[in-house]
């Protein structure tokens, strides 16, 4: 019997209500600290203080709870029930310990207590608390969630200015863009009223005001004024876009602020692009043995390329000058996705016609699907090449003097041949035409020789000569010019410097032998060896042999001395190369006696100065506006729009400076607006030539000090 | 303690009081009987204790002065390191720049500190140094100047005075505490025009050209090895339009460079007039030159190269170097081989030529090379007028009197125009004519001061109004203490307009950054650390008073010990002898 009583029970009933008025005036708080949250940290943060708060309140509340216990029970009981006789803590007491009287006493008190339940002991609703802990959460939740966003939410509305009672209040726009067809883009509808979307697709505005004014107008930067139809109060316009633009859209009153500008890019249509997979490069040479020619394309476009190309080709016929072309054209059809096909074909070269030395050109040419106009894009000219038969083109054309020997060796061959052929004639011909025929050979003989003997220092003599282009112009010299006594067989042109002697030093071996005799060791002849130049030199007797022969209408006698002519010139071939001299131009000296004889008077007038530039500074405009826009001034926004109209292509983005002027007349005290219209502008603005800046005179010690230098 | 007496009357009455003690010591030994009469240590003890209670209380009523304060006084500045110890005495004061420091007292300003502290003899700044409005306050005092080391960014800038429009200009510096790093000027559309990798000293030069006529804010970025932007400054550019010199060329022979030269003074409006030698008298310019005193005080420059110079007259080149003295700049060009002659007139010109002739790379000109004949070795008191490439000089420049000569020893400049860089072409001559043409009157103010604060105009002619660039405007005041002078406080950053007698010019007001204008307080501190200093004046007497505890508590102590030896005393005569008592 330690507690026959127990008074903690008593207590439950008020440990409850204590709680619970603990809570009640807790929670309204934490869910307005958790409503704060929410709105400013977001529902993270919301769901964790709520957590946190309610758990700690929760906490509190049961820790507070603890105060009644056992004694606050008995003094409740001695403070509010007058039966208890203020000794209600003989109930605490363990009734071993107590004197008789006390059990007594104690036994009547339990007695009283038999329907004693607690209920009335709890303390009461802290209502007043309560009531102001929830007042005061309802108004901070309400405000943390009805408080409107500082400027998140404003960009969202549109862009007039809202006046209760006042000009119409634009409440929802909307631009639907429906792409061209051929795109295969889908159409899209924004909120906005700025876009890019490509050339040519349809563009619907949808406006609404409200209260709904008399008439809306988009108007272009360039002054074009499109009006809105009316439904209802939705005001709507459908328009083709063809190039980007600048607009805006208001009520079009006079009296109105101008509304925001909006911009709408178009997107050009960009024509294909063509790459050639196979073959790897353009000239292809055409293998022994192959029969077909296989091509590989691949067509990119923004949209796509139409699945049908053409593939035209071109074969070419006969050789040299006489060239004909041949071109026919086939269709392909492409495989693959339409923004990137590939076409392939396969030519049979022997149906095309192609023969030796001859080129087969294929190009192709796609299309893509734009509307109207699809855009045509030629390929690269891809050939093919037979190469021509190795013999015709044999001679090694390495060296500089063998682009000229072999027509000579092929003419001494030649010489050979007609006069074998001749031979062979003889019986037929009459015997005037042979001896004719003959001497003919017998010239060409000749003329083969004096070209072979250039290289060796021999004069042409009266003998002509073949055309060639560095041969002197023959000109009529005046008599008085003519020198008048140069060795016979000399000429002026002769390749040699009859040059005045007066020029020579006395004692120089040269010029003794330049003035007395002359050289022959010079030119083209010291360019060879002095072996080449015996076998040349025979070669060269040789033909003269062969050319003496012909002359005398024997060719057959003329025959052996050609043939030893050919193998010495063969040999002349094998032996070396023959380097030229390289030769400026010779230019008469000058006359000083002539200088500045002739007429002045004219000379002179012909003024050197550079041509001046054309008038005006094409820049005035902008200049002046680069300035005026430093300060807060006015600035000539006006004058400014049309020089960008006139400045065309000068200006990369005019549409970027046109919105640019246009935020700056809105608002001309933005400092950040006029700041962006003038980077625009240094943009567009040429630097002009270097001026010269001035360098200032200085005070007067500046000036005495200059004076007294030296 | 405001109710201290007067020190005079304490000193009258404290040894008064001392001697009532003693009188009163006196009597009572006498009056004792003679087994209680103090033993003669206490006595002792008794009489001396008095006169040392006295002075401890007069020192508690007169505390000493704070020793410290007739001292060194620490300021503590933006960036103030936290200080481990102070020296013994000195008393630390922290200004608003400043950060939290244990044991600073917080001043709004050092004059504040100096009254709370009137016996300071000396400053010791630790920081970034004082700021403008301080330094003035400091200028009397010798001051200790222990700088904290500078913010990394840009440590100076050497801003481009006002350049013609088109003309190139050069922006200067140097970055500190950024290694690695990189600099970009960037123009007002913020498009890239010169870049720098930095060295390791941090000094860096870029060139950029102005455009049209007007103001215009080029900005310059450093950027750390990481390619973040440290710091972004703004670059005023301010191009003006001058009166275009007038020009007169005498050449001797026609040529390229010289057709080019032409190019470019007729397109940027200059007005030049040509006189072109083509031999036998024969001129093929604008109209034969005419080298007489009359002429040439017309005009502004006069170019000749080496053939007209030889073809002068004695007279005609007295009157030339005349001229000259009076204000004529002259530009002599080389486009050919020098004749000995001339050479030694041109040297005794003070401008030597050399023999060798030297392919030159001009900057900014990319691979074009131009031809040029050096230059001899040159007096000490030429110019250089250009460098090229590699840094080298290029053409020099003499002052005679008040005015130039100039020699241009590069012989095709007209390639740079053939090159596709007509405009380093036109920005070269541009550059030439400026140094060389003849002064001219109608300087732009001067403006003195430093950023943020009080600006001085000088040279300028009042009245004389400021526009701000939030168009204010403010009349200007004479300066009675600077003659020519106005003072003016911008109160906005950005370009400022000042209009006198019908003329305008402008000037930019930028917010400096932080490592800037800790760089120029740095040099403003050192300036001011090396400026000689009055000996401070012995102004001890009126130094605040210490504390007046410790000295009262020595008082009481001392009292203490004198109430127990009197009552030890006067316990005494109940008490029998004792062995203490011996």
């Amino acid at each position: 019997m330690t507690a026959p009583f127990d008074l903690a029970l008593l207590a439950a009933p008020a440990r409850r209500r204590g709680i619970a008025n603990d809570l009640a005036v807790a929670v309204p708080l934490v869910l307005a600290a958790a409503g704060l949250a929410w709105r400013w940290q977001g529902m993270a943060a919301a769901l964790a203080i709520l957590a946190f708060g309610v758990a700690l309140a929760a906490g509190l509340a049961v820790y507070r709870a603890r105060r009644f216990d056992a004694r606050w029970v008995v003094r409740r009981l001695d403070a509010g029930r007058a039966d208890m006789e203020d000794s209600t803590d003989l109930l605490l007491a363990a009734p071993d310990a107590l004197g008789p009287l006390q059990q007594l006493q104690r036994a009547r008190l339990l007695a009283r207590l038999a329907d004693e339940t607690g209920a009335a002991l709890a303390p009461a609703w802290s209502g007043r608390a309560i009531a102001a802990a929830w007042t005061a959460g309802l108004v901070i939740a309400a405000a943390a969630l009805l408080w409107p966003a500082a400027r998140s939410g404003e960009t969202a509305r549109p862009d007039v200015a809202a006046v209760p009672g006042g000009p119409p209040q634009l409440v929802a726009q909307q631009l639907r863009i429906v792409p061209p067809a051929y795109t295969g883009l889908p159409p899209r509808t924004i909120n906005g009223l700025d876009a890019r979307a490509p050339v040519g697709s349809r563009l619907s505005w949808s406006i609404e005001y409200r209260p709904a004014p008399g008439a809306v107008v988009l108007t272009l930067l360039n002054g074009e004024r499109l009006q809105l139809a009316r439904r209802g109060d939705t005001f709507t316009l459908t328009r083709g876009l063809d190039r980007s633009m600048l607009y805006r859209i208001g009520s079009g009153d006079r009296g109105a602020a101008l509304p925001l500008l909006h911009r709408i890019d178009a997107i050009r249509d960009t024509p294909p692009v063509i790459r050639v997979l196979d073959p790897e490069r353009t000239l292809t040479q055409k293998t022994s043995g192959q029969r077909r020619w296989t091509l590989n394309f691949e067509a990119s476009d923004d949209y796509g390329v139409a699945a049908v190309a053409r593939l035209r080709v071109i074969v070419t016929k006969g050789e040299g000058e006489n060239i004909s072309f041949q071109e026919r054209t086939t269709t392909l059809t492409g495989s693959g996705p339409a923004r990137k096909r590939r076409f392939s074909a396969s030519l049979d070269i022997a149906a095309l016609g192609l023969t030796v030395g001859n080129d087969l050109v294929a190009q192709l040419i796609v299309t893509d699907m734009r509307e109207p106009g699809p855009q045509a894009v030629r390929g690269p000219s891809l050939i093919l090449r037979w190469p021509p038969d190795q013999g015709v083109q044999g001679s090694g054309l390495d060296g500089m003097v063998k682009t000229v020997l072999p027509a000579y060796f092929r003419s001494q061959r030649q010489i050979i041949i007609d006069a074998e052929a001749l031979q062979r004639e003889r019986r037929r011909l009459p015997a005037d035409r042979f001896s004719q025929r003959s001497n003919a050979l017998g010239v060409d003989q000749s003329i083969l020789r004096q070209r072979y003997g250039r290289f060796l220092g021999d004069e042409v003599s009266e003998e002509p000569s073949l055309p060639t282009n560095d041969a002197p112009v023959a000109k009529p010299k005046p008599a008085a010019e003519a020198p008048a006594a140069l060795p016979s067989g000399h000429a002026l042109d002769d390749g040699h410097d009859h040059a005045p002697a007066k020029s020579a030093v006395f004692g120089n071996a040269s010029d003794v032998l330049a003035e007395f005799g002359h050289t022959h060791a010079e030119g083209d002849a010291n360019l060879i060896d002095p072996e080449t130049r015996t076998l040349l030199r025979q070669a060269l007797d040789a033909m003269f042999e062969s050319e003496r022969n012909l002359r005398q209408s024997a060719p057959d006698q003329a025959r052996p001395h050609a043939y030893v002519a050919l193998r010495l010139i063969k040999q002349v071939q094998e032996a070396t190369r023959i380097y030229l001299a390289r030769t400026g131009p010779d230019l008469p000296p000058i006359d000083p006696a002539r200088r500045l004889t002739g007429d002045r008077k004219t000379l002179g007038s012909p003024r050197l100065a550079p041509p001046p530039r054309e008038a005006g500074d094409i820049d005035a405009v902008p200049a002046a506006a680069w300035r005026a826009l430093a300060g807060s001034g006015d600035v000539q926004l006006g004058a400014l729009q049309r020089w960008i109209d006139r400045a065309g292509g000068r200006v990369g983005d005019p549409l970027a400076l046109a919105a640019a002027i246009d935020t700056v007349a809105r608002d001309p005290g933005c400092r950040a607006c006029r700041d962006r219209l003038r980077g625009l502008l240094w943009q567009a603005l040429a630097t002009p030539p270097a001026q010269v800046q001035r360098r200032a005179t200085g005070d007067a010690a500046g000036r005495r000090y200059l004076d007294a230098l030296r | 303690m405001t109710a201290t007496p007067p020190p005079l009357l304490l000193a009258g009455l404290l040894p008064l009081g001392v001697a009532i003690a003693w009188a009163r010591l006196a009597l009572w030994q006498v009056r004792a009987p003679a087994a209680d009469r103090a033993p003669w240590w206490r006595l002792a003890l008794l009489v001396a204790l008095q006169p040392v209670a006295a002075g401890l209380l007069f020192l508690t009523l007169q505390p000493p002065r704070v020793p410290g304060s007739a001292g060194t006084l620490v300021v503590a500045t933006a960036d103030a390191p936290r200080l481990d110890a102070l020296a013994a005495g000195d008393a630390l004061v922290a200004l608003p720049e400043a950060p939290a420091l244990a044991g600073a007292e917080r001043v709004p300003d050092l004059g504040t500190a100096l009254r709370r502290y009137p016996g300071t003899a000396r400053l010791r700044v630790i920081g970034q140094g004082l700021p403008p409005r301080d330094r003035e306050v400091a200028a009397g005092l010798p001051v200790e100047f222990a700088p904290a080391p500078l913010p990394p960014g840009l440590h100076a800038l050497a801003l481009p005075p006002a350049v013609a429009p088109g003309a190139a200009f050069r922006v200067g510096g140097n970055v500190g505490g950024v290694p690695g790093g990189s600099v970009e000027l960037r123009d007002p559309a913020g498009a890239l025009v010169a870049t720098a990798v930095l060295p390791r000293s941090g000094d860096f030069v870029l060139t950029g050209a102005a455009r049209v006529a007007g103001p215009a804010d080029f900005s310059l970025r450093v950027r750390d090895v990481a390619k973040t932007v440290v710091e972004t400054v703004v670059v005023p550019v301010d191009a003006t339009v001058a009166a275009p010199p007038r020009v007169l060329v005498v050449a001797g022979a026609a040529g390229p460079d010289l057709k080019y030269l032409r190019r470019w003074a007729s397109d940027a409006g200059i007005v030049l007039t040509a006189s072109v030698a083509a031999g036998a008298g024969l001129d093929i310019g604008d109209a034969a030159a005419r080298l007489d005193p009359g002429t040439l005080a017309r005009q502004d420059l006069l170019v000749l190269d080496e053939r007209s110079w030889a073809a002068l007259s004695g007279q005609q080149r007295g009157a030339v170097l005349a001229a000259v003295r009076g204000g004529l700049g002259v530009v002599l060009r080389v486009t050919g081989p020098v004749p000995d002659a001339t050479r030694r007139q041109w040297a005794a010109l003070g401008l030597p030529l050399g023999k060798a002739v030297v392919p030159v790379r001009l900057a900014g000109a990319g691979e074009t090379e131009a031809t040029a004949l050096q230059l001899g070795p040159l007096p000490r008191d030429t110019v250089t007028l250009d460098r090229d490439a590699a840094d080298a000089p290029l053409g020099a420049w003499r002052a005679s009197g008040r005015g130039r000569i100039g020699l241009w020893p590069v012989t095709d400049l007209y390639i740079l125009a053939l090159a596709g860089t007509a405009e380093r072409h036109a920005g070269l001559w541009s550059h030439l004519f400026a140094t060389l043409a003849r002064a001219r009157a109608g300087a732009p103010p001067r403006v003195i001061g430093p950023p943020g604060g009080r600006l001085a105009l000088c040279d300028l002619s009042l009245p004389a109004t400021v526009a701000d660039p939030g168009g204010a405007t403010t009349t200007l005041l004479a300066d009675p203490a600077a003659p020519g002078c106005a003072g003016y406080w911008p109160r906005l950053a950005g370009w400022h307009s000042v209009t006198s007698s019908g003329k305008a010019w402008r000037f930019h007001i930028a917010t400096p950054g932080r490592a800037l204008a800790a760089a120029e307080n740095r040099t403003a501190m050192l300036q001011l650390q090396a400026a000689p200093q009055s000996p401070p004046s012995a102004t001890s007497n009126d130094g605040a008073r210490g504390p007046s505890w410790p000295w009262f508590v020595g008082w009481l102590l001392v009292s203490a010990l004198l109430w127990w030896l009197e009552r030890r005393r006067s316990r005494r005569p109940g008490a029998g002898h004792t062995p203490a008592d011996i």
